[in-house]
């Protein structure tokens, strides 16, 4: 019987953190002959991930609470036992001392307990919270209940929890920003994922957490910081949880005179949610710019207008906050996008499919907004209408874009913003299906993201160029500043030397992607 | 504890009423016969209550004894060459005298290494060893990094021993003043 | 009503970092103040750890 060229392991009931999975992963594959290598812990997304990645976890019977170790060799059959043998016991050589690990605290006592921590840092007013979402809620309680506000970037938390959770804080006047929130920006401080920009008299509250960085990147691009960027969790403007943070936000920073504009970000609010948003900034006598991704725009009134698109929305803003016009800011930006198509000319036009892939959600869905005005419809694994679902997300059909940060990518895994090496493969493979005409992708800068996400993405991209040649013409934008610790240049010179058209913004780039393929 | 935890890394194993003459000489000393002045503060309270915790995993087997109070039992349990009992006795008996009060414990010999007989009765004795001695001192302060800081120094020394060490010292100094 | 929450805006985040590590050196990196915490999930135990609490809940 032929020696097989995989070997499973199964380590129960263990707790490792993604961020030591993935160095391992990364060591691991540095070995002559491991051809892949995947620790993730046993939930059903990895194992549809793990399976569409040529595992068979036939007779695999791991829970979530367990890790599954899972190694690949490409040597010859004769070598394979040894070297698969070797490689499961590097794995748990690593797993007791992970290589390279950044974040050491430097052998600092790391308190275990909320009063432990207190004692340490008796005036803290801020708990960021990324624990796995079944127990990040109690974490939350414990937290308002010491009187801090709280940051809770973990997803998977029930909305009865998450009710709960911010009536409590309500009661207490302090701050939710989450679940699912992913970047907050106080005084100037980047949190979570969050870009290195200026401070300055712009402030967001925004239930779309890339929705937040692009806004503030493009801010930052036309010479205005923010303030507070105010993170609400993508849930918190729905009918069920009603806008209690986002009133609570937008009516702190109407009142705080640091702030001179305020900025409202994220997909349609419900009805009822959306009026008071309106109410309330229409008494607060502030500029303001409301960007309902998705929605109407119609409606500007006073100093308060209502935007469609993030860079859109930034635009207005920024002029807002010069005391330019915000509306003549809309009228040169929609100037500037139509000239893209004169850069579709100079690319040259394709033919084929659009393939979409995003690390950040509120990317991907404006993204889909634009690029179906131009292509007609998109399916998504977070499409804008129901039907146009991707049975698959892990298969592309026709036009398609997928957001990587969805559940079935992320379930005991990290973010795709830390880890790129499941969309530099998909980039490959999407490259093999002779109907693709344009790969797009976004590439997200800035704290708590992969430190070098271009790199990672070039290795994707030179097989796609090798097994499509010309076939495909590559389109990205990067939400980054050369501020940021990867340096938007740096890595927008990677992408440019493998003939990547990289844009200012995820709207010119969807724009970009779907004229080439217009017509 | 330092020339004597020297000793037993260089000598040779040797027979049972052996008498050999030993004369170190530029041996550093690892430990001080004072513990410092001062008094814990009551701010680091919630930090220290949690090295009680640490009796867990591979600790598991103290905290039966701990629970019932049976602290003889404690010596000798544990592996290595100072078992995991001596280190917690050391860090109570420690953390008791440094509130100033006394330890009404006598420890029945023959139970351990003698390497730990040695350490527990240094112990007793008020003798602390020099990172303990900082931590204690941190303790006493206002300063959340001495404290983080010679905490972490304690915590990953050796396998068990600076934890057991942390419990026993969580031990005394959290202990409620009941009868 | 608000202060808390007015309180975090004007004297910019002092923060208590639980779960990815990665985020309280970033916090580190930008100066800001913070501790991070070594959190895990409180492990099933057993009875005897669950007496060991029940016997600290008294003495605390």
């Amino acid at each position: 019987m032929p020696s097989s060229n995989q070997r499973i392991e199964i380590i129960r009931r263990t707790y490792y953190d993604s961020v030591t999975l993935m160095l391992v992963a990364k060591e691991l594959l540095k070995t002559g002959g491991v051809s892949v290598a995947s620790l993730s812990m046993g939930t059903e997304a990895n194992y549809k991930i793990m399976g569409s990645g040529g595992f068979d976890l036939g007779g695999v019977d791991a829970t979530p609470n367990d890790l599954i170790i899972a190694v690949k060799t490409d040597v010859p059959e004769g070598e394979r036992e040894a070297l698969l043998e070797g490689a499961l016991e590097k794995a748990k050589e690593y797993l007791a001392n992970p290589p390279g690990r950044k974040a050491d605290s430097g052998g600092d006592y790391r308190p275990k307990s909320l009063d432990g921590a207190l004692s340490v840092l008796p005036g803290a007013n801020l708990a960021l919270i990324s624990v796995a979402g079944k127990y990040a809620g109690d974490v939350a309680m414990d937290c308002i209940g010491k009187g801090l506000n709280v940051m809770l970037y973990s997803d998977n938390v029930p909305v009865e929890k998450e009710v709960e959770i911010k009536k409590a804080a309500a009661e207490k006047g302090l701050l939710v920003m989450g679940p699912d929130c992913g970047t907050i920006i106080v005084r100037g401080v980047a949190m979570g994922m969050a870009n290195a920009c200026p401070t300055g008299p712009v402030s967001i509250v925004a239930a779309a957490g890339t929705g937040l960085q692009e806004v503030h990147v493009q801010l930052a691009k036309r010479g205005v910081g923010v303030l507070h960027g105010i993170g609400t969790g993508g849930r918190d403007v729905r009918r069920e949880v009603g806008g209690i943070m986002c009133l609570q936000a937008v009516n702190a920073l109407l009142a705080d005179d640091e702030v001179k504009v305020l900025t409202v970000l994220g997909k349609p609010p419900a009805p009822e949610v959306e009026q008071k948003i309106l109410q309330a900034v229409k008494a607060g006598k502030k500029p303001a710019v409301l960007g309902f991704i998705g929605g109407e725009a119609k409606g500007d009134s006073g100093g308060v207008f209502i935007c469609r698109e993030l860079e859109e929305t930034a635009a207005v803003a920024a002029a807002l906050a010069k005391g330019e016009d915000g509306a003549r800011a809309r009228e040169n930006l929609f100037r500037e996008y139509e000239s893209l198509r004169q850069r579709a000319e100079t690319i040259g036009r394709r033919k084929g499919f659009l393939r979409g892939l995003y690390s950040g959600g509120t990317l991907c869905y404006e993204g889909q907004l634009i690029a179906r005005d131009i292509l007609g419809p998109i399916r998504s694994n977070t499409p804008l209408e129901k039907e146009m679902k991707l049975e698959d997300s892990l298969k592309s059909e026709q036009h398609s874009m997928v957001d990587y940060g969805e559940d079935e990518f992320t379930q005991g895994r990290l973010h795709p913003m830390i880890d790129v090496s499941l969309r530099a493969e998909r980039i490959y493979e999407e490259a093999k299906d002779p109907e693709v005409g344009v790969i797009l992708f976004d590439v997200v800068l800035g704290y708590g993201c992969n430190d070098n996400p271009a790199a990672g993405l070039a290795e994707g991209i030179r097989k796609a160029q090798s097994a499509a040649g010309d076939r495909i013409a590559f389109v990205a934008s990067i939400c980054g500043v050369d501020t940021d610790p990867q340096n938007a240049s740096e890595q927008r010179r990677i992408l440019e030397e493998l003939g990547v058209h990289v844009c200012e913004s995820n709207a010119r780039a969807a724009r970009l992607a779907a004229m080439i393929l217009e017509g | 504890m330092g020339p004597r935890t020297f000793l037993v890394e260089t000598l040779p194993p040797l027979r049972e009423g052996e008498r050999i003459t030993v004369v170190p000489a530029c041996v550093q000393a690892t430990y001080d016969p004072a513990l410092p002045a001062g008094k814990m503060n009551q701010r680091w309270r919630g930090l220290v209550g949690e090295w009680r915790d640490f009796l867990a995993d591979e600790l598991e087997d103290l905290q039966e004894p701990v629970i019932r109070r049976a602290w003889n039992e404690l010596i000798g349990l544990g592996p290595g060459s100072t078992p995991a009992g001596d280190d917690f006795l050391s860090g109570r008996a420690s953390g008791m005298l440094w509130q100033g009060n006394a330890v009404p414990f006598h420890p029945v010999p023959g139970r351990t290494t003698w390497l730990s007989e040695e350490m527990l009765r240094d112990a007793l004795a008020g003798g602390i060893w020099f990172r303990a001695k900082r931590l204690l001192e941190a303790l006493a302060s206002e300063e959340p990094e001495a404290v983080t800081k010679s905490a972490g120094n304690i915590a990953d020394w050796g396998h068990t021993s600076g934890r057991a060490w942390l419990a026993g010292l969580a031990e005394a100094l959290c202990r409620e003043r009941t009868g | 009503m608000t202060m808390s929450m007015t309180k975090l805006l004007k004297e910019g985040p002092k923060v208590v970092n639980i779960g990815v590590e990665q985020f309280y050196a970033d916090l580190k990196t930008q100066k800001a103040e913070a501790v991070s915490m070594d959190w895990k999930p409180s492990a099933a135990g057993g009875d005897l750890l669950a007496r060991l609490k029940k016997l600290r809940k008294g003495g605390n």
